[in-house]
């Protein structure tokens, strides 16, 4: 085993966000800066909150399965809540972008690092149980859920919505023995699994391994939850323009969904296959506020996340060569403000750096976010533009940033900076350069 | 040069005792933590019995507590596990001469314990003719569930409380791979600090799924144990009549730390972590791959990352959950992975006493490792009548085992085929 780190290099991706899916359309939306945010079509919800959410329309899971798998993935469908479904799905269109889908790597040198989020059971599921337990007493009766309730489960229920799940079902599907993690850590979670694929590449305890994350957050209980701890925008307004990274009319977080795999791959064994890449991670980073999650962001966890992932880089700052930082931008006014104060205070040295956001497209994707947002940011950079920040009509004064709202502009520079960071100021940081396209 | 990394304080709460010492005791006792179901009415459950933790009480380990927001049993002991590890190394939020944006966090921890009765009461207010109505069932939900119990149940809330309790603002992780998560935490955080992103780590794990929606999914997975009228009995890893595994709950926390960092503080050394195994059997989401493929490939990268070979290994602390297929598989996991050698070496399961922790188990008899090798004692397992045929290795049946232990194992095998094994190692210069 070498001692010198692997240089790792992105081979292949499947992505599925709110205003587009799979490469071609994403590029195509972002050039637009398409909107994905629109009223929710999925479930009905009460005037009492914002029916403005990022959906991703019209998803069929079934078509994006190779022939071979088809018939297994269908029949695990059943098994597999929306988010594994978006995951599974997004890792086959990656590998099979990768040229991985039939083979060209040994199973057990090929693993996964996933970001998933806390899945939320399908109510209806449990409706008829719950409805039997209020029969006899009109009060829920424990007793008669023990009984007769639990029958009336799925016996693999509780599988369905396991945040390893994800992992799991691609691992079963394409035959990754190698190593296999799920990290749950709220909006951070893709952003942080891709820092430790990276790690777990550099060490060469694999030759592949599948990454990014995929979540979900279309759900009633997200809902009440987003509400209830006084994340979800109060926007009442035209619901398509809910979503507003940095501006002075944010009151909150739209819920959305995504999914973003990401197939990360040494690049002595890329270069062996003649595989394509895309671009190569430099640099990653990981840090907290440490602070009572009663009390507001500090964003200092997102200062020590910056500061280690350009160490790990060896970049400065000021280098020219970064094109462009994809802010998290969730459009939480705290959040917002404390992730610029922590840009400001790395960036004192080139204040003017591109800062963007692409949540007013999509809204929060939880679990999704740090592999979407960095293949959006890699596809836009390979074909030289820096994906655009819509719905920030106008940015909080003070907030000391070069925000790239509007059109997509003109990228000077091939590394790229993302950044993620959950309500409790846990944060992450992956530095990228784009490999300029094939002529 | 390879650094290496040590542990330098251990904490935990499990179903058998509220501070470390108390539940080794019991372990070498052979002590029983399982018995009815008290956390909420499960009489006509099919599973009624569990390892609960009675009457908890957040108070005797910290002396803030009121300024804390209400906490979900699993951020309570892990608070508690972390406070009592922090204090064993003597790491502090306010300890000098420690860098925070180099003191991590990196836990396997369970979502927070979910809120049956609100969530019941919230669908039954929604429902018309059998069908949910979600838009009764969200503006209903405002009024009838509870703020915090749905705050915690983001599976990051403990590691961002841990962080606070520490001053911690180094790498921050929470991962969840069923019930390798703490195992597995402990091995990426491992890495972290092998490579240099981090000087010290609090790595660990919490869970407590003793609740409704907890113990309906296992039931229904035919996961349990039944055999609610011996509680004590139940679980009974390796043996011919174990019918599944009993649901504990707890927190384990070591704090992991750079070698020389740890010796140029004069910290206490407990033990060195010195290998670490991740596979996955890419098999079933319900069943282990049945030649136990996996758990080998498992088994011998983490003797590989340990620089160990099989007649180096003293002790194995196995996942040994009492399934009919667990253990079994594990068995014969074990004996492709160190050969003949296999017969020799004594393995335990402590589930035996304090059943499953989840995603807490993994750190929990990481720790349980560290003190057998501190000790020379190795915990039996219990209940052990008569192993099934297919199970034939040492199990150390019903009394503990006193002999040197230099080098010891801990198996985690989760759900899905998430296999983790941790090699530690009694300190040398």
């Amino acid at each position: 085993m070498s001692s010198t780190p692997s240089r790792v290099v992105i081979t292949g991706l499947g992505i599925s966000c709110p205003m587009a899916t799979g490469q071609a359309d994403l590029i195509d939306s972002l050039r637009e800066g398409r909107n994905g945010i629109a009223p929710i079509t999925s479930f009905a919800v009460p005037s009492e909150v914002t029916p403005a959410v990022g959906e991703i329309r019209n998803f069929d899971p079934r078509s994006y399965v190779i022939p071979r798998l088809k018939k297994t993935f269908v029949k695990s469908l059943k098994y597999m809540a929306r988010d594994i479904q978006l995951a599974v799905a997004m890792a086959q269109v990656a590998l099979q972008d990768a040229g991985l889908a039939e083979g060209g790597v040994d199973p057990t040198r090929i693993g996964i690092d996933l970001g998933a989020g806390i899945i939320s059971t399908d109510l209806q599921e449990l409706a008829t149980g719950i409805e039997k337990s209020y029969e006899v007493e009109n009060k829920f009766s424990y007793a008669t859920w023990g009984n007769e309730g639990i029958k009336l489960v799925m016996p693999i229920w509780l599988l369905k919505y396991l945040p390893n799940m994800l992992a799991c079902h691609i691992s079963i599907l394409s035959d990754c023995q190698g190593p296999s993690n799920t990290i749950t850590e709220g909006d951070a979670s893709s952003g942080l699994a891709i820092g430790e694929a990276y790690r777990i590449l550099q060490k060469n305890r694999a030759d592949v391994m599948i990454t990014g994350g995929a979540d979900s957050k279309i759900h009633p209980l997200s809902y009440i939850r987003a509400r209830m701890i006084g994340l979800l925008t109060h926007w009442t307004g035209q619901p398509e323009l809910a979503s507003r990274p940095f501006d002075s009319q944010a009151s909150g977080l739209v819920l959305g969904e995504g999914a973003g795999i990401i197939i990360m791959e040494r690049l002595d064994h890329a270069t062996a296959r003649s595989a394509k890449i895309y671009g190569e991670i430099i640099g990653i980073g990981s840090g907290s506020d440490a602070r009572r999650i009663t009390e507001p962001c500090t964003g200092q966890g997102m200062v020590h996340a910056i500061r280690a992932a350009l160490r790990d880089a060896g970049l400065s700052p000021e280098d020219p060569s970064i094109s462009h930082i994809h802010a998290h931008g969730v459009g939480v006014p705290s959040l917002d403000a404390a992730e610029a104060a922590a840009i400001r205070e790395v960036f004192a040295g080139r204040p003017d750096i591109p800062v963007t956001s692409t949540k007013g497209a999509t809204g929060n994707m939880g679990a999704g976010n740090g592999g979407v947002e960095l293949l959006a940011s890699l596809l836009a950079a390979r074909e030289g533009f820096i994906p655009p920040t819509i719905h920030c009509d106008s940015p909080v004064a003070g907030l000391g940033l070069n925000l790239m709202r509007g059109q997509a502009l003109p990228i000077t520079g091939d590394k790229f900076i993302n950044l993620n960071i959950t309500r409790y100021g846990q944060s992450s940081c992956v530095v990228t350069k784009a490999w300029p396209k094939a002529s | 040069m390879r650094r290496r990394v040590v542990v330098t304080g251990i904490g935990m709460v499990t179903p058998i005792g509220r501070d470390v010492e108390t539940t080794w005791q019991a372990l070498q006792q052979g002590v029983s933590g399982v018995g009815p179901i008290t956390l909420f009415d499960a009489r006509t459950f099919p599973t009624r019995i569990a390892a609960e933790i009675h009457g908890f009480d957040l108070n005797t380990y910290l002396d803030d507590v009121d300024t804390w927001p209400p906490l979900s049993r699993n951020s309570i002991f892990a608070l508690a596990a972390s406070k009592m590890a922090m204090e064993d190394a003597g790491i502090g939020a306010d300890t000098p001469g420690i860098d925070r944006s180099r003191l991590g966090v990196y836990f396997g921890a369970g979502e927070g314990q979910q809120d049956f009765p609100h969530f019941c009461a919230t669908v039954h207010s929604g429902v018309t003719e059998g069908q949910v109505h979600t838009d009764a069932f969200i503006k209903n939900g405002l009024h009838i569930m509870d703020k915090w119990a749905e705050s915690e149940q983001d599976p990051g809330t403990p590691t961002a409380h841990v962080a606070a309790l520490a001053n911690a603002q180094g790498p921050n992780y929470t991962c969840l791979t069923a019930c390798a998560a703490s195992s597995q935490a402990i091995g990426e955080a491992l890495e972290q600090i092998r490579r240099g992103d981090a000087d010290i780590i609090l790595s660990g794990g919490t869970h407590s799924m003793i609740h409704p929606f907890g113990i309906t999914g296992f039931i229904l997975l035919t996961a349990l144990s039944t055999r609610n009228d011996d509680p004590q009995h139940a679980s009974r890893p390796f043996d011919e009549n174990r019918d599944g595994f009993i649901l504990g709950e707890g927190a384990g926390v070591v704090v992991l730390e750079e070698l020389e960092h740890a010796l140029k503080r004069g910290a206490k050394i407990y033990g060195e972590l010195i290998g670490y195994g991740s596979t996955a059997d890419a098999f079933r989401i319900t069943d282990s791959h049945d030649e136990g493929r996996g758990a080998i490939a498992c088994l011998k990268e983490a003797m590989a990352d340990a620089g160990v070979a099989p007649d180096d290994i003293n002790y194995i602390n196995a996942h040994g959950t009492s399934t009919e297929v667990n253990d079994k598989i594990e068995t014969l996991a074990i004996k492709q992975a160190l050969g003949e050698v296999a017969y020799k070496v004594p393995v335990s399961s402590t589930k035996s006493m304090m059943g499953h922790l989840i995603a807490a188990a993994g750190a929990v008899e990481a720790i349980i490792c560290l003190l057998a090798i501190r000790d020379g004692i190795m915990p039996p397992t219990i209940n052990l009548e008569k192993p099934s045929e297919d199970c034939d290795l040492d199990y150390i049946p019903g009394k503990p085992r006193q002999g040197t232990v230099n080098v010891a194992v801990s198996n985690s095998f989760g759900f899905g085929g998430q296999n983790v094994s941790l090699i530690l190692r009694k300190y040398t210069a």
